[in-house]
């Protein structure tokens, strides 16, 4: 619990990414991270992945538990677990978790231990990232949330440069949420499109 | 973005369509706007004024206030003295983030015209853009005191109650809306949600019947059916459950979530299939919350 915290490009990205696309609504989402299968050398809290939730209501609970079950489901294969949750605030200046936040990161830190909070810093996001727009809180012994230091939260390498292109570009019209996904069932939460555009890029970045 | 290859008439039709459906596309109708649409304004006759003001808030609402100015000084010339202009005005100085100052126009507009309702519920928005969110819910309840048949503005409550963790509250918004729109799938959803979040077997019980009418509205409500689904699970593994019910329930239960496989299987999706839908849920093993 007092490890680091690791972002891959793509989580970050597809959290951007759905901030974005609703600038006028709250946002929310869950992160995933590999199971830990007692690899206990390894002291970081790696994430990998990102699942946008909802973008209408966030504090109702039936989809949200259907979201959860499905996306446990899928990943479990893979290997992955749900590590954590994300919100954006409405309002732009408001970073600080309400109680829905609260709940939900609750819930999930019952089933793993390193669960992490992260707030969107909505007046970070740009579309040129200076650095990355999130405060990552996990629980400490006492069972309050307390936000990690900026030094202890890594992001892939060539990540904002990659993020801001996509942003730029207005890629977050053609992300998909599990709101998008209840009104249409053809629209696939786990953005393969978004995913296959971030190798893309990354790899470009690094020639 | 170089000019768009549109027909300007094809983009007169999409604003117009966009407007009488109150729809947010802020960003496009700015592109339309400046890369078609204006070049051709004269030819729009009365309509012109229509879209100068759609122009003026979705300018706002991408915070292209040049934009939003230029239409904005071109209304104000047409209409010298209008109240639906002084609005705008306000709406400028909220973008502006002149909180105080927008307040005052908009309580020149009530001075002016008290059945002004739109300056009343802009009032409201000012209130929730500054993040005060109780003294908005104020705010409106009085409004709707006085115009209680605005379903924008029950909607609107609705929203603002959730946000403060007010469920029973806003559950009696959504009663509201039910009372006047008896047909609406999307309300009948919205408050099943509302009171399954509630918990407890009574609120429960509420859920599984009004998401039960919410599919029977619109079959093609997935929310509805996994609500349906969701709702007959609980109630059936509640213990206050007589044993009758629980059949009953638990056969609803079925047919809720094979419906739901159903309709995964008819999309041909890649995200899951019909079979892993029963699979998941199949299994669901809830915690006793009834």
């Amino acid at each position: 619990m007092s490890g680091d915290i690791s972002l891959t490009c793509t989580t970050l990205a597809k959290m951007m990414l759905h901030a974005a696309r609703y600038p006028q609504s709250a946002v929310s989402g869950v992160v995933l991270a590999q199971a830990r299968g007692g690899d206990t050398t390894s002291n970081t809290v790696a994430l990998v992945d990102t699942v946008p939730l909802f973008h209408l209501q966030l504090s109702l609970a039936p989809m949200l538990e259907v979201a959860l079950t499905q996306i446990e489901q899928r990943y479990k294969s893979e290997g992955l677990v749900i590590a954590g949750y994300y919100q954006a605030n409405e309002h732009i200046k408001d970073n600080v978790p309400d109680f829905v936040a609260l709940k939900i990161a609750e819930k999930i830190a019952e089933n793993n231990n390193d669960a992490c909070l992260i707030m969107i810093d909505n007046k970070k996001l740009c579309l040129n990232l200076q650095s990355a727009p999130v405060i990552v809180s996990q629980l400490t012994s006492e069972g309050k949330w307390k936000s990690k230091e900026k030094a202890s939260v890594h992001v892939e390498a060539g990540s904002l440069d990659v993020i801001s292109q996509l942003l730029q570009h207005k890629v977050q019209h053609d992300l998909i949420d599990f709101d998008n996904h209840l009104d249409d069932l053809t629209c696939d939460w786990s953005n393969p499109h978004i995913d296959k555009l971030l190798t893309t890029l990354t790899a470009a970045a690094q020639d | 973005m170089a000019s768009l290859d549109l027909d300007w008439e094809e983009v007169r039709e999409q604003l117009r369509a966009w407007r009488e459906d109150n729809t947010r596309h802020s960003e496009e109708v700015i592109d339309m706007w400046e890369y078609c649409l204006k070049h051709y304004k004269h030819k729009l006759g009365d309509e012109r004024w229509m879209v100068e003001e759609q122009v003026v808030v979705a300018g706002l609402d991408s915070y292209r206030l040049d934009i939003a100015e230029h239409s904005l000084v071109a209304l104000n010339e047409q209409f010298p003295g209008s109240l639906r202009v002084r609005k705008l005005k306000g709406m400028r100085l909220e973008a502006l983030e002149r909180f105080d100052e927008a307040m005052d126009v908009y309580d020149s507009i009530i001075r002016q015209d008290e059945t002004n309702s739109t300056a009343r519920k802009r009032k409201v928005a000012v209130l929730r853009g500054q993040g005060r969110i109780a003294d908005a819910i104020k705010e409106l309840t009085e409004y709707l005191k006085i115009f209680m048949s605005d379903g924008e503005a029950w909607q609107e409550l609705c929203d603002l109650y959730l946000k403060e963790g007010d469920y029973s509250k806003a559950a009696f918004c959504m009663e509201e809306l039910i009372l006047t729109n008896p047909h609406n799938h999307l309300y009948y959803t919205r408050y099943a949600e509302i009171k399954y979040t509630q918990g407890g077997l009574d609120n429960m019980e509420i859920a599984r019947s009004y998401f039960c009418q919410a599919a029977k509205l619109n079959p093609g409500n997935v929310r509805a059916l996994y609500g349906l689904f969701l709702s007959c699970t609980q109630v059936s593994s509640s213990t206050k459950c007589s044993a009758q019910k629980k059949k009953e329930t638990q056969q609803l239960a079925t047919w809720a979530l094979k419906e739901i496989a159903d309709r995964y299987s008819k999309c041909r999706t890649n995200a899951m299939d019909g079979s892993k839908i029963l699979e998941t849920f199949g299994s669901l093993s809830i915690t006793e919350k009834a």
